[in-house]
This record gives structure tokens, C-alpha cells and sequence, in this order.
């Protein structure tokens, strides 16, 4: 048999499964980190293990069909997750035209508390482990669902 | 849609990840396979039915 470097075999595909469980811990983790703030470290390899999943879309070699299938998934939850964000910015973006004029009216509490919502919806950290999550979540609800069906068809 | 994969696999005593490296698939795929959750692009089902020197329609059904 020839030498073939760099060859994918079937423990490489498996083991994309395993980076990818890693990442939604890491997902997890991170979401959980804006609520309760922990160790910078921490913070830090859990990033570093959220990365795995959009990378592998982009970039992998060793996903096969089945797992580009769960993927997918990933993607569209990250999309309606998205899809939903710039809606509820399009709504805060109109609402800030009849914010001005209430504001002229009346007094500013109002005006402080759309502008709290707004910066929460405007943190660029927040809103990357959030599309994150929902990639992830997509990611295991599609391979929860197989196993549970799969185990029901037994 | 439902296909003789198992079967056929159990008839040669082959695991689920022997028939992976055959297919140059993980074991997740073929068990989604087997298990009728995932259905095969056509490059791979035309693996299998190589693999198994059958046609594709004496493995996959999609009237079951």
C-alpha cells in the first residue's frame, strides 16, 4: 500500500465530533462568564475552544457528510439567532425616533433605559457568544435528536 | 429513508467503524446512516453500493 501523508482515516473524523463537544462546552462556559465573571485563564481556553466549530466550517477537511449535515444545523440557529438580533435593532433604531421626541415631551428615564438596553444589544462580546451559543446548540439538538430517535427506532 | 446498511454490514461482521474507514466516513455517520437520520449524499451512496457490489436501490429504499 502506498504511503499517503496527511491521510484522513476514521479516528480523524470521530475525533471532530470530540473538538466539537469541546466547543460547546466552551460555549457554555463563556455564556455562563457574562453573568458570573470567572478566571481570566478560564475565560481565555474557553474562547480558544469556541473557535472550533465556526473554523471547522470554514476550514475543515476532516468533517464529513454527516457532521457538515449538524453543521448546518449550527448555522441556520446562528442565522435565526442573528436574523432576530438586527430585527430588535431595527425595532430600537425606530424606537430611538420616538424616544427623542417623548424625551422632548417628557422626562429622561426613558431615554436611560433604551440607552441601557442598547449598549447591552451593542457589546460586540455579548453578541458573538451569543450567535456562538445558538451555533452550538443548533450543533447538539441536531445530534441529540438523532440519538433519541435512533434509540426509540430500536 | 430506510436502507439495508445494518444487515449488510452484520453479514460481513464488520463494526460500525470498520465500515467508517471503508467509506472514508466517521462511526456518527454510518450509525446516522443505519438508523435512517441521515441520508447519504450520492457519491457515498454510490461507496456503499461499490463497497457492498450492489446497486444503490437494493440498499436504499425511499418507499419503505
Amino acid at each position: 500500500m502506498p504511503y499517503k501523508p496527511n491521510t484522513v482515516g476514521e479516528r480523524e473524523r470521530s475525533n471532530q465530533f470530540v473538538v466539537l463537544w469541546f466547543s460547546v462546552g466552551g460555549a457554555v462556559f463563556s455564556f455562563a462568564n457574562l453573568f458570573i465573571g470567572m478566571d481570566n485563564m478560564l475565560s481565555a481556553v474557553a474562547f480558544g475552544s469556541m473557535a472550533g466549530g465556526p473554523l471547522s466550517v470554514a476550514f475543515g477537511t476532516h468533517a464529513d457528510e454527516y457532521l457538515q449535515s449538524l453543521l448546518k444545523t449550527g448555522l441556520r440557529w446562528m442565522s435565526a439567532v442573528l436574523g432576530v438580533y438586527l430585527v430588535a435593532l431595527f425595532i430600537l433604531a425606530s424606537g430611538d425616533v420616538a424616544n427623542e421626541l417623548g424625551y422632548a415631551f417628557g422626562g429622561g428615564g426613558a431615554q436611560r433605559e433604551a440607552v441601557g438596553i442598547e449598549a447591552l444589544a451593542m457589546n460586540g462580546l455579548t453578541v458573538a457568544i451569543a450567535l456562538t451559543l445558538a451555533f452550538y446548540a443548533g450543533f447538539a439538538f441536531q445530534w441529540l435528536r438523532d440519538r433519541w430517535d435512533a434509540s426509540e427506532d430500536e | 429513508m430506510k436502507n439495508r446498511l445494518k444487515v449488510l454490514r452484520a453479514e460481513r461482521d464488520w463494526s460500525q467503524a470498520e465500515l467508517a474507514g471503508r467509506l472514508d466516513v466517521s462511526r456518527q455517520a454510518v450509525n446516522a446512516i443505519e438508523t435512517g437520520k441521515h441520508d447519504p449524499s450520492l457519491p457515498l451512496a454510490f461507496r456503499i453500493a461499490r463497497l457492498f457490489d450492489m446497486r444503490i436501490e437494493e440498499i436504499f429504499d425511499d418507499e419503505l
